[in-house]
Protein backbone atom coordinates (compact mmCIF):
# COMPACT_ATOMS: atom_id res chain seq x y z
CA UNK A 1 0.00 0.00 0.00
CA UNK A 2 1.31 3.77 -0.80
CA UNK A 3 2.18 5.51 1.82
CA UNK A 4 0.27 9.23 2.08
CA UNK A 5 2.28 11.90 0.84
CA UNK A 6 3.38 14.14 3.13
CA UNK A 7 1.65 17.58 2.53
CA UNK A 8 3.34 20.57 2.94
CA UNK A 9 -0.04 22.98 2.62
CA UNK A 10 -2.28 23.25 -0.55
CA UNK A 11 -0.67 21.95 -3.66
CA UNK A 12 2.93 21.00 -2.53
CA UNK A 13 3.95 17.40 -1.10
CA UNK A 14 6.74 17.51 1.32
CA UNK A 15 8.62 15.09 -1.70
CA UNK A 16 8.13 18.40 -4.45
CA UNK A 17 9.06 20.79 -2.02
CA UNK A 18 12.50 18.25 -0.89
CA UNK A 19 12.82 18.18 -5.10
CA UNK A 20 12.18 22.14 -5.48
CA UNK A 21 14.45 22.67 -2.57
CA UNK A 22 17.29 20.92 -4.13
CA UNK A 23 16.52 23.61 -7.01
CA UNK A 24 17.17 26.23 -5.23
CA UNK A 25 13.46 27.40 -4.46
CA UNK A 26 12.62 29.55 -1.76
CA UNK A 27 9.59 28.60 -1.44
CA UNK A 28 9.78 25.05 -0.66
CA UNK A 29 13.20 25.75 1.86
CA UNK A 30 10.38 27.78 3.80
CA UNK A 31 7.94 25.15 3.51
CA UNK A 32 10.16 22.19 5.02
CA UNK A 33 11.23 24.41 7.70
CA UNK A 34 8.13 25.15 8.64
CA UNK A 35 7.00 21.66 8.33
CA UNK A 36 10.23 20.26 10.69
CA UNK A 37 10.94 22.94 12.78
CA UNK A 38 8.77 22.53 16.06
CA UNK A 39 10.75 19.05 16.32
CA UNK A 40 13.71 20.17 15.44
CA UNK A 41 13.37 22.93 17.50
CA UNK A 42 12.29 20.46 20.61
CA UNK A 43 15.08 18.58 20.41
CA UNK A 44 17.39 21.59 20.46
CA UNK A 45 15.77 22.28 23.78
CA UNK A 46 16.01 19.61 25.33
CA UNK A 47 19.53 18.20 24.46
CA UNK A 48 20.38 21.79 25.41
CA UNK A 49 17.97 23.02 28.19
CA UNK A 50 18.86 26.60 26.89
CA UNK A 51 16.09 28.62 24.58
CA UNK A 52 19.01 30.65 22.86
CA UNK A 53 20.81 27.89 22.04
CA UNK A 54 18.32 25.79 21.19
CA UNK A 55 17.34 28.50 18.55
CA UNK A 56 21.17 28.75 17.06
CA UNK A 57 21.46 25.22 16.63
CA UNK A 58 17.89 24.83 14.89
CA UNK A 59 19.17 27.80 12.36
CA UNK A 60 22.27 25.76 11.71
CA UNK A 61 20.63 22.42 11.61
CA UNK A 62 18.28 24.05 8.50
CA UNK A 63 20.88 25.69 7.57
CA UNK A 64 23.63 22.04 7.24
CA UNK A 65 20.13 20.56 5.63
CA UNK A 66 20.03 23.11 2.90
CA UNK A 67 23.40 22.71 2.09
CA UNK A 68 23.75 19.30 1.60
CA UNK A 69 20.06 18.78 0.54
CA UNK A 70 21.08 17.36 -3.30
CA UNK A 71 23.00 14.85 -1.43
CA UNK A 72 19.38 13.68 -0.29
CA UNK A 73 18.67 10.14 -2.14
CA UNK A 74 15.21 8.96 -0.06
CA UNK A 75 17.29 5.89 1.28
CA UNK A 76 15.36 6.64 4.52
CA UNK A 77 12.57 9.34 5.68
CA UNK A 78 13.59 13.04 5.47
CA UNK A 79 12.65 13.45 8.64
CA UNK A 80 14.86 11.03 10.00
CA UNK A 81 17.61 12.38 8.00
CA UNK A 82 16.90 16.01 9.31
CA UNK A 83 16.66 14.45 12.89
CA UNK A 84 20.07 12.59 12.63
CA UNK A 85 21.67 15.94 11.05
CA UNK A 86 19.95 17.92 13.79
CA UNK A 87 21.21 15.72 16.54
CA UNK A 88 25.33 15.62 15.27
CA UNK A 89 24.91 19.73 14.99
CA UNK A 90 24.13 19.76 18.86
CA UNK A 91 26.71 17.09 19.65
CA UNK A 92 29.16 18.83 17.91
CA UNK A 93 27.97 22.36 19.85
CA UNK A 94 28.42 20.61 23.11
CA UNK A 95 31.57 19.46 22.22
CA UNK A 96 32.93 22.43 21.41
CA UNK A 97 31.44 23.89 24.56
CA UNK A 98 33.84 21.19 26.24
CA UNK A 99 31.11 19.92 28.24
CA UNK A 100 30.85 16.29 29.35
CA UNK A 101 28.90 14.77 26.96
CA UNK A 102 29.09 11.32 28.64
CA UNK A 103 30.70 11.58 32.32
CA UNK A 104 32.65 8.12 33.12
CA UNK A 105 33.32 9.28 36.60
CA UNK A 106 30.70 11.31 37.34
CA UNK A 107 28.75 10.21 40.23
CA UNK A 108 26.03 12.50 41.69
CA UNK A 109 25.04 10.27 44.03
CA UNK A 110 27.99 8.38 45.42
CA UNK A 111 26.51 6.42 48.02
CA UNK A 112 23.84 5.14 45.02
CA UNK A 113 26.92 2.51 43.79
CA UNK A 114 27.36 1.32 47.55
CA UNK A 115 23.91 0.63 48.36
CA UNK A 116 20.00 1.98 48.30
CA UNK A 117 19.84 5.23 49.93
CA UNK A 118 19.07 5.53 53.02
CA UNK A 119 15.92 8.03 53.07
CA UNK A 120 14.85 5.83 50.22
CA UNK A 121 15.12 2.75 52.24
CA UNK A 122 11.29 4.44 53.90
CA UNK A 123 8.75 3.41 51.84
CA UNK A 124 7.73 6.14 49.60
CA UNK A 125 4.79 6.22 46.87
CA UNK A 126 5.77 6.06 43.68
CA UNK A 127 5.82 8.08 41.04
CA UNK A 128 3.42 6.70 39.03
CA UNK A 129 0.31 8.43 37.86
CA UNK A 130 1.78 11.64 39.51
CA UNK A 131 3.93 12.52 37.01
CA UNK A 132 2.92 15.39 34.60
CA UNK A 133 4.96 16.42 31.72
CA UNK A 134 5.70 19.83 32.40
CA UNK A 135 7.15 18.81 35.19
CA UNK A 136 9.28 16.17 33.55
CA UNK A 137 10.79 18.41 31.48
CA UNK A 138 11.42 20.76 33.82
CA UNK A 139 13.52 17.95 35.42
CA UNK A 140 15.16 17.02 32.15
CA UNK A 141 16.59 20.55 31.64
CA UNK A 142 17.56 20.55 35.29
CA UNK A 143 19.75 17.29 34.78
CA UNK A 144 23.48 17.56 33.55
CA UNK A 145 24.39 17.61 29.98
CA UNK A 146 26.06 14.36 29.62
CA UNK A 147 22.87 12.91 31.43
CA UNK A 148 20.25 14.90 29.72
CA UNK A 149 21.68 14.38 26.35
CA UNK A 150 22.11 10.52 26.82
CA UNK A 151 17.99 10.22 28.42
CA UNK A 152 17.18 12.86 25.59
CA UNK A 153 18.14 10.64 22.40
CA UNK A 154 17.19 6.81 23.96
CA UNK A 155 14.00 7.83 25.97
CA UNK A 156 12.59 10.88 24.44
CA UNK A 157 13.88 10.58 20.35
CA UNK A 158 13.97 6.70 20.77
CA UNK A 159 17.58 5.97 19.71
CA UNK A 160 18.87 2.68 20.51
CA UNK A 161 21.87 2.18 22.68
CA UNK A 162 24.21 1.22 20.14
CA UNK A 163 22.82 4.22 17.86
CA UNK A 164 24.24 6.27 20.72
CA UNK A 165 27.22 4.64 21.57
CA UNK A 166 28.56 5.24 17.57
CA UNK A 167 27.59 8.98 17.67
CA UNK A 168 28.95 9.62 21.29
CA UNK A 169 32.01 7.42 20.57
CA UNK A 170 31.40 5.43 23.72
CA UNK A 171 30.38 2.01 24.23
CA UNK A 172 27.09 0.45 24.77
CA UNK A 173 27.73 -0.49 28.51
CA UNK A 174 28.66 3.22 28.99
CA UNK A 175 25.50 4.78 27.38
CA UNK A 176 23.05 2.38 29.39
CA UNK A 177 25.36 2.82 32.53
CA UNK A 178 24.76 7.14 32.01
CA UNK A 179 20.81 6.75 30.93
CA UNK A 180 20.38 4.54 33.90
CA UNK A 181 21.63 7.14 35.89
CA UNK A 182 20.15 9.86 34.10
CA UNK A 183 16.41 8.12 35.30
CA UNK A 184 18.02 7.91 38.81
CA UNK A 185 18.59 11.79 38.82
CA UNK A 186 15.40 12.62 37.06
CA UNK A 187 13.70 10.06 40.06
CA UNK A 188 15.30 12.26 42.72
CA UNK A 189 14.19 15.83 40.87
CA UNK A 190 10.90 14.77 40.42
CA UNK A 191 10.08 13.46 44.50
CA UNK A 192 12.13 16.58 45.49
CA UNK A 193 9.19 18.43 43.33
CA UNK A 194 6.41 16.61 44.66
CA UNK A 195 7.57 16.56 48.17
CA UNK A 196 7.62 20.30 47.91
CA UNK A 197 4.64 20.89 46.73
CA UNK A 198 3.16 18.95 49.20
CA UNK A 199 4.57 20.74 51.99
CA UNK A 200 3.47 24.74 50.67
CA UNK A 201 0.42 26.17 51.90
CA UNK B 1 19.89 -11.62 46.34
CA UNK B 2 20.23 -7.72 48.18
CA UNK B 3 18.62 -4.53 47.17
CA UNK B 4 22.62 -3.09 46.64
CA UNK B 5 23.46 -6.22 44.58
CA UNK B 6 20.03 -5.70 42.88
CA UNK B 7 20.60 -2.25 42.01
CA UNK B 8 23.66 -2.79 40.39
CA UNK B 9 22.02 -4.94 37.91
CA UNK B 10 19.39 -2.59 37.35
CA UNK B 11 20.90 -0.80 33.69
CA UNK B 12 20.71 -4.54 31.77
CA UNK B 13 17.45 -5.76 34.04
CA UNK B 14 14.90 -2.73 33.35
CA UNK B 15 16.49 -3.31 29.41
CA UNK B 16 16.02 -6.85 29.18
CA UNK B 17 14.11 -8.20 32.21
CA UNK B 18 15.91 -10.54 34.98
CA UNK B 19 16.74 -13.73 35.81
CA UNK B 20 14.82 -15.51 38.49
CA UNK B 21 16.71 -14.45 41.68
CA UNK B 22 16.27 -10.84 40.33
CA UNK B 23 12.59 -11.56 39.82
CA UNK B 24 12.22 -13.04 43.38
CA UNK B 25 13.96 -9.89 44.71
CA UNK B 26 11.71 -7.23 42.82
CA UNK B 27 8.82 -9.59 44.14
CA UNK B 28 9.60 -9.67 47.98
CA UNK B 29 11.18 -6.06 48.20
CA UNK B 30 8.93 -2.77 48.00
CA UNK B 31 12.24 -0.27 48.12
CA UNK B 32 13.37 -2.14 44.91
CA UNK B 33 10.21 -2.53 43.10
CA UNK B 34 9.33 1.30 44.04
CA UNK B 35 12.25 2.12 42.56
CA UNK B 36 11.75 -0.20 39.26
CA UNK B 37 8.29 0.66 38.66
CA UNK B 38 9.79 5.10 39.20
CA UNK B 39 12.40 4.34 36.59
CA UNK B 40 10.27 2.48 34.13
CA UNK B 41 7.10 5.37 33.91
CA UNK B 42 9.86 7.87 33.72
CA UNK B 43 11.03 6.31 30.27
CA UNK B 44 7.51 5.69 29.21
CA UNK B 45 6.66 8.94 30.25
CA UNK B 46 9.74 10.74 28.27
CA UNK B 47 8.46 8.88 25.06
CA UNK B 48 5.20 11.04 25.59
CA UNK B 49 6.74 14.25 25.36
CA UNK B 50 5.72 15.64 21.86
CA UNK B 51 7.53 18.31 20.57
CA UNK B 52 6.03 21.35 22.03
CA UNK B 53 7.98 24.39 21.09
CA UNK B 54 8.19 26.05 18.22
CA UNK B 55 11.27 29.09 17.59
CA UNK B 56 10.79 32.61 17.36
CA UNK B 57 10.52 33.97 13.95
CA UNK B 58 14.43 35.25 14.19
CA UNK B 59 15.16 31.19 13.29
CA UNK B 60 13.67 31.95 10.25
CA UNK B 61 15.05 35.52 9.22
CA UNK B 62 18.07 33.94 9.99
CA UNK B 63 17.98 31.19 7.44
CA UNK B 64 16.26 32.92 4.90
CA UNK B 65 19.65 35.82 5.59
CA UNK B 66 22.15 33.14 5.42
CA UNK B 67 20.35 30.83 2.44
CA UNK B 68 20.58 34.55 0.14
CA UNK B 69 23.69 35.44 1.21
CA UNK B 70 25.78 31.87 0.60
CA UNK B 71 23.36 31.63 -2.91
CA UNK B 72 21.64 28.86 -2.39
CA UNK B 73 18.45 30.22 -2.83
CA UNK B 74 16.92 31.02 -6.65
CA UNK B 75 16.95 34.46 -6.72
CA UNK B 76 13.64 37.09 -7.07
CA UNK B 77 12.06 36.54 -10.87
CA UNK B 78 13.48 38.63 -13.54
CA UNK B 79 17.22 37.51 -12.18
CA UNK B 80 19.22 35.00 -13.26
CA UNK B 81 18.86 31.39 -11.84
CA UNK B 82 21.19 30.19 -9.38
CA UNK B 83 21.32 26.35 -8.86
CA UNK B 84 22.52 25.40 -5.24
CA UNK B 85 25.89 24.37 -5.54
CA UNK B 86 26.40 20.73 -5.57
CA UNK B 87 28.02 17.92 -3.08
CA UNK B 88 31.43 18.52 -4.04
CA UNK B 89 31.72 22.12 -4.03
CA UNK B 90 32.06 24.54 -1.22
CA UNK B 91 29.14 26.55 -0.34
CA UNK B 92 31.66 29.38 -0.03
CA UNK B 93 30.60 32.87 -1.73
CA UNK B 94 33.41 33.13 -3.61
CA UNK B 95 33.44 29.59 -5.30
CA UNK B 96 30.72 30.23 -7.93
CA UNK B 97 33.16 33.66 -8.74
CA UNK B 98 35.83 31.70 -9.12
CA UNK B 99 34.41 29.41 -11.50
CA UNK B 100 32.90 32.20 -13.27
CA UNK B 101 36.19 33.72 -13.71
CA UNK B 102 38.36 30.90 -14.24
CA UNK B 103 35.87 29.71 -17.45
CA UNK B 104 36.30 33.21 -18.94
CA UNK B 105 39.81 33.24 -18.57
CA UNK B 106 40.71 29.88 -20.00
CA UNK B 107 38.27 31.26 -23.48
CA UNK B 108 40.34 33.91 -23.39
CA UNK B 109 43.56 32.01 -22.88
CA UNK B 110 42.76 29.37 -25.42
CA UNK B 111 41.85 32.13 -27.71
CA UNK B 112 44.72 34.21 -27.34
CA UNK B 113 47.51 30.71 -27.68
CA UNK B 114 45.52 30.52 -31.21
CA UNK B 115 46.34 33.75 -32.28
CA UNK B 116 49.70 33.65 -31.17
CA UNK B 117 50.22 30.48 -33.75
CA UNK B 118 48.62 32.40 -36.09
CA UNK B 119 49.26 35.85 -36.48
CA UNK B 120 51.71 36.40 -39.09
CA UNK B 121 49.38 35.22 -42.40
CA UNK B 122 46.40 36.97 -42.85
CA UNK B 123 45.34 39.99 -44.79
CA UNK B 124 42.85 43.10 -44.03
CA UNK B 125 39.33 42.87 -44.37
CA UNK B 126 37.38 45.83 -45.49
CA UNK B 127 34.10 43.72 -44.52
CA UNK B 128 34.95 43.73 -40.76
CA UNK B 129 33.34 46.87 -39.42
CA UNK B 130 30.20 44.96 -39.88
CA UNK B 131 31.21 42.16 -38.05
CA UNK B 132 32.26 43.66 -34.86
CA UNK B 133 30.47 43.40 -32.55
CA UNK B 134 28.40 46.57 -31.01
CA UNK B 135 30.46 48.57 -27.92
CA UNK B 136 27.75 47.69 -24.67
CA UNK B 137 28.55 50.45 -23.32
CA UNK B 138 28.81 54.07 -24.56
CA UNK B 139 32.10 55.52 -23.20
CA UNK B 140 34.82 54.24 -26.17
CA UNK B 141 37.90 55.90 -24.67
CA UNK B 142 40.77 55.44 -27.54
CA UNK B 143 43.56 56.25 -24.23
CA UNK B 144 42.77 53.38 -22.10
CA UNK B 145 45.51 51.06 -21.18
CA UNK B 146 45.42 47.38 -22.53
CA UNK B 147 47.62 44.29 -21.51
CA UNK B 148 50.50 42.76 -23.62
CA UNK B 149 47.75 40.10 -25.15
CA UNK B 150 45.47 43.24 -26.14
CA UNK B 151 48.68 45.48 -28.02
CA UNK B 152 50.19 42.47 -30.02
CA UNK B 153 46.31 41.89 -30.90
CA UNK B 154 46.07 45.47 -31.91
CA UNK B 155 49.29 45.31 -33.48
CA UNK B 156 48.15 42.37 -35.69
CA UNK B 157 45.60 44.24 -36.65
CA UNK B 158 47.53 47.08 -37.82
CA UNK B 159 49.61 45.28 -39.43
CA UNK B 160 46.66 43.59 -41.72
CA UNK B 161 44.15 46.66 -41.58
CA UNK B 162 45.42 49.63 -40.68
CA UNK B 163 41.90 51.33 -41.33
CA UNK B 164 40.28 49.10 -38.87
CA UNK B 165 42.84 49.80 -35.99
CA UNK B 166 40.34 52.71 -34.46
CA UNK B 167 37.84 50.53 -34.80
CA UNK B 168 39.03 47.25 -33.12
CA UNK B 169 40.43 49.51 -30.76
CA UNK B 170 37.43 50.90 -29.77
CA UNK B 171 35.71 47.74 -29.35
CA UNK B 172 38.52 46.94 -27.36
CA UNK B 173 37.98 49.70 -24.79
CA UNK B 174 34.46 49.06 -24.79
CA UNK B 175 34.16 45.34 -23.94
CA UNK B 176 37.60 46.10 -21.89
CA UNK B 177 35.27 49.24 -19.66
CA UNK B 178 32.62 46.47 -19.31
CA UNK B 179 34.74 43.72 -17.89
CA UNK B 180 35.84 45.80 -15.60
CA UNK B 181 32.23 46.78 -14.74
CA UNK B 182 31.04 43.70 -14.23
CA UNK B 183 34.34 42.35 -12.17
CA UNK B 184 33.76 45.60 -10.08
CA UNK B 185 30.13 44.64 -9.40
CA UNK B 186 30.47 40.90 -8.62
CA UNK B 187 33.42 42.02 -6.15
CA UNK B 188 30.62 44.06 -4.54
CA UNK B 189 27.95 41.88 -3.99
CA UNK B 190 28.84 37.74 -5.33
CA UNK B 191 25.56 36.93 -5.02
CA UNK B 192 24.32 39.30 -7.81
CA UNK B 193 23.87 36.64 -10.57
CA UNK B 194 22.91 39.01 -13.09
CA UNK B 195 26.67 40.53 -12.58
CA UNK B 196 27.81 37.09 -13.59
CA UNK B 197 26.16 36.86 -16.44
CA UNK B 198 27.24 40.23 -17.64
CA UNK B 199 30.96 39.35 -16.73
CA UNK B 200 30.74 36.20 -19.06
CA UNK B 201 29.19 38.39 -22.01
CA UNK B 202 32.28 40.56 -21.38
CA UNK B 203 34.54 38.33 -22.07
CA UNK B 204 32.32 36.37 -24.52
CA UNK B 205 32.71 39.34 -26.27
CA UNK B 206 36.01 39.75 -25.88
CA UNK B 207 37.14 36.44 -27.16
CA UNK B 208 34.81 37.23 -30.27
CA UNK B 209 36.70 40.57 -30.66
CA UNK B 210 40.12 38.43 -30.63
CA UNK B 211 38.74 35.50 -33.16
CA UNK B 212 37.57 38.56 -35.73
CA UNK B 213 41.43 40.25 -35.08
CA UNK B 214 42.71 36.53 -35.65
CA UNK B 215 40.89 34.90 -38.70
CA UNK B 216 39.16 37.99 -40.46
CA UNK B 217 41.51 40.38 -40.40
CA UNK B 218 43.03 39.17 -43.28
CA UNK B 219 40.25 38.93 -45.55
Amino acid sequence: MAQPKKSAGPGISEAEAIERAKQGDAESFEVLYALHKRRVYSLCLRMTGNMAEAEDLTQEAFLQLYRKIATFRGESAFSTWLHRLSVNVVLMHLRKKGLPEVSLEESLEPQQEDGPRKDFGARDSALTGSLDRLNLQRAIESLPPGYRVIFVLHDVEGYEHNEIAEMMGCSIGNSKSQLHKARMKLRELLRVNRAEKAIRP
Amino acid sequence: MNCAEFQRRLPDIIESGGNAEEEAHLRSCPVCSDLVQDLQYIAEAGKLLLPMHDPSPRVWNGIRGALEREGLVRPPAGTVQFRPPAAALSPRRWATVGSLLAFAAMLLFAISIIWLRNNSTRQASPQLASSVPAPVTASVASTVPVDEDDAQMLSLVQQRSPAMLSTYRENLDAVNAYIRDARRTVEQDPTDMGAHGHLIRAYDQKALLYEMAMYRSGE
